[in-house]
């Protein structure tokens, strides 16, 4: 029976998976994955600074804009 | 109608369809409501007498945000829209209603964003808020693609930095040490435009 302890370093993988050809290797790699997705992956807060944004953007627009263009198109 | 007319009444509606996303991007920069809308009424009058260089369909959205930025950054050399925390917007998420998430971390937010030198606030507002590619973001910024990336991750980390260890201050232009940092960062971004 093949006891490689390092046929277990993939932890996402099932016991009865078999071998893998280079466990250790797909472990780096896989390992090497998530701390790259940690990185780019976006923060919490990337969502609340695209929430404040948009409830600005959903705000009721201040008739003063509406006015004003309003007057510069009247005055040409 | 005349084609003129038509245009200009094309040019009027496309104009009144941005401004929503123009108060959103002025407060982001500046953080101030009112200030704010100040920045988006100077805009739009600059717009409007510029708009027969507009050319249509193109993204108003991303030539009506130069305009904007070029106000700001004239009025921040005026020491007029600058970045001071807004407690009245700031009492005002606080006591948004209970459904939405977490009102205080946003309030946090708020005021971190507000701490960033106005170069990397811009930066993270246009790509993480605005939605602009990093092409766009660097067209209305009017510097490289690789500056804009740049700002962005240092803006994200510094913000990461301060919201992890709840360490985000107050910016205020009341702050002497604040205030020349805040200026010094801006003369060295507008000696670059």
């Amino acid at each position: 029976m093949h006891s490689d302890p390092t046929d277990r370093c993939d932890a996402g993988s099932a016991p009865s998976a078999g071998v893998e050809p280079e466990p250790a290797k797909a472990a780096r790699a896989t390992a090497g994955r998530r701390q790259a997705n940690a990185v780019i992956a976006p923060p919490a807060w990337a969502k609340d600074l695209r929430l404040l944004f948009d409830k600005v953007v959903e705000e009721p627009l201040p008739a003063c804009f509406i006015e004003l263009l309003s007057r510069l198109d009247a005055d040409g | 109608m005349t084609a003129a007319q038509r245009s200009t009444a094309d040019f009027k509606r496309e104009l009144i369809g941005v401004i929503p996303q123009l108060r959103a991007f002025a407060r982001g920069l500046c953080g101030r409501s009112e200030l704010a809308d100040d920045l988006v009424q100077e805009t739009l009058l600059k717009a409007w007498a510029a708009r027969d260089r507009f050319e249509p369909g193109t993204s108003i959205r991303a030539w009506t945000f130069v305009i904007l930025r070029n106000v700001y950054l004239s009025g921040l050399r005026r020491a007029r829209f600058q970045g001071d925390y807004d407690e009245v917007a700031a009492e005002r998420i606080l006591s948004a209603p209970a459904e939405q998430e977490a009102p205080l971390h946003l309030a946090d937010l708020h005021r971190a964003l507000m701490t960033l030198a106005p170069e990397r606030r811009e930066a993270l507002l246009l790509i993480g808020a605005g939605g602009f590619s990093y092409e766009e973001a660097a067209a209305i910024a009017g510097c490289a693609v690789g500056t804009i990336k740049s700002r962005v991750g240092r803006a994200r980390a510094q913000l990461a930095t301060m919201i992890d260890n709840g360490t985000v201050e107050r910016r205020s232009k009341r702050d002497p040490v604040a205030n020349a940092a805040i200026m010094a960062e801006l003369q060295r971004a507008t000696r670059r435009r």
